[in-house]
């Protein structure tokens, strides 16, 4: 007679797959660092297991962004020299691009790298989570602030960030960043 | 109508203001050209974000990563519990008046927590009919909330969703608890007032044992009205079987 089948396992997997990437993707963001990203987006989804946390996945997934997010901040905070030697040395996915496609490519990552690792932490949290589909009362509850205010940061912390890659001499079409 | 700031633009190009405000900008839009072309640069300097942090992307290995979950998933587990439910230090229990002392600023009773992942009471006030009631306010910027009422059968209660933070009020013989996401009271008569804060993902009221009602993002999702037809807005008011 076969088993019962596992729900909660089942469901653990199946949130796994649909929550993994886009936390990993915003560690990735967040370090600069893919082993600490998924170490820290690996940590977030034992701690959920452990803890037999549950609840509507909107939910979830806040609660594993603020867990890895957290880890990072008390596990992985990248020193000085560690960014120093990740804008000289940064780990780009080169795929099939031509030699000189790749350095360009390379030279642009660690201009957005450095970008980002200046910008206050607020500021960072703000791109990264709006980019991950977050609402305004996710944020807000992640950086502290008024639901209200988050709008006015958000629009500051944007235009700050693509003026900083105007003065970095950033090419004025930027579209081909996803090819 | 003013012209809209860029923080209003944002929030309306994001689809976060209230409807009324959002009329009211998509009307200044209409008839006002100078802030329809901040709005376009808004629109751009936003896909100029997202193409310049597509750069940062790096393929996960979900089969790479899985492994250590799994093995997490074999060990003896705590029960399920809901997001910050076991992460909070202790039970802060308060009983009657003390109760609605701890509410007042400054109050030696304040309740709070020893966890350092539970962020500071919010300021907190008393409760809506001070004179007669009693109550405490949720702990922690928790997503999620659980309140977990015990009360004799014809009970009245009130739930309302506010604005501020989420609160549970009865009468002074009530004994109350706070935790990080999760608010708790023993009643031995009503009326119960609760107050789920808007902001919450998520907030589940269980009455005797009987998950009730529930709220998602400010809105009633289930509750014993919307059995009989009327969806609720912000108050549900019924008794307790």
């Amino acid at each position: 007679m076969r088993p019962p089948p596992d729900w909660e396992n089942m469901e653990t997997r199946a949130l796994f797959e649909s929550q993994f990437p886009a936390l990993y993707r915003y560690c990735v963001r967040l370090t600069g660092e893919p082993d600490v990203a998924e170490d820290a987006a690996q940590e977030a989804f034992v701690r959920l297991v452990r803890d037999g946390v549950t609840g509507p996945p909107p939910a979830l997934k806040a609660w594993l962004f603020r867990v890895a997010a957290n880890v990072i901040r008390d596990r992985h905070r990248v020193s000085e020299n560690r960014r120093r030697l990740l804008e000289v040395n940064p780990v780009v996915p080169q795929g099939e691009l031509e030699p000189d496609e790749a350095l360009e490519r390379t030279e642009r990552v660690a201009r957005v790298r450095a970008i980002l690792d200046a910008m206050p932490e607020r500021d960072r949290t703000l791109l990264l989570m709006r980019e991950e589909g977050f609402d305004y009362a996710h944020i807000a509850r992640q950086i502290d602030v008024s639901p209200t205010s988050v709008g006015t940061l958000l629009a500051r912390a944007q235009r700050r960030f693509t003026q900083a890659l105007e003065q970095a001499a950033w090419p004025r079409h930027a579209g081909d960043a996803d090819a | 109508m003013t012209h809209p700031d860029d923080g209003t633009l944002r929030a309306y190009l994001d689809r976060e203001l209230p409807d009324r405000e959002r009329f009211t900008t998509h009307v200044h839009l209409d008839d006002c050209s100078g802030c329809t072309d901040r709005l376009s640069e808004l629109e751009h300097t936003q896909r100029a974000v997202h193409d310049a942090l597509a750069l940062l992307n790096a393929p996960p290995d979900l089969e790479r990563a899985w492994p250590r979950i799994e093995l997490e998933m074999r060990r003896p587990r705590a029960r399920r519990a809901w997001p910050g439910w076991s992460r909070a230090a202790g039970l802060v229990l308060l009983a009657g008046g003390g109760a609605a002392a701890a509410l007042l600023p400054g109050s030696p009773l304040r309740p709070g927590s020893a966890s350092d992942a539970v962020a500071p009471v919010p300021s907190a006030v008393a409760a809506p009919d001070a004179g007669a009631q009693a109550g405490v306010r949720a702990v922690g910027g928790t997503a999620l909330l659980r309140v977990v009422v015990e009360a004799p059968s014809g009970t009245e209660v009130v739930v309302d969703i506010v604005d501020g933070a989420s609160g549970l009020f009865a009468p002074r013989t009530s004994t109350f608890a706070s935790e990080d996401g999760l608010l708790r009271a023993v009643a031995t008569e009503g009326p119960l007032r609760i107050e789920i804060g808007a902001a919450l993902s998520a907030a589940t009221l269980e009455l005797n044992g009987v998950a009730v009602l529930s709220v998602e993002d400010g809105r009633f999702v289930s509750s014993p009205e919307d059995a009989s037809g009327n969806a609720p807005a912000r108050r549900v008011r019924f008794k307790v079987p």
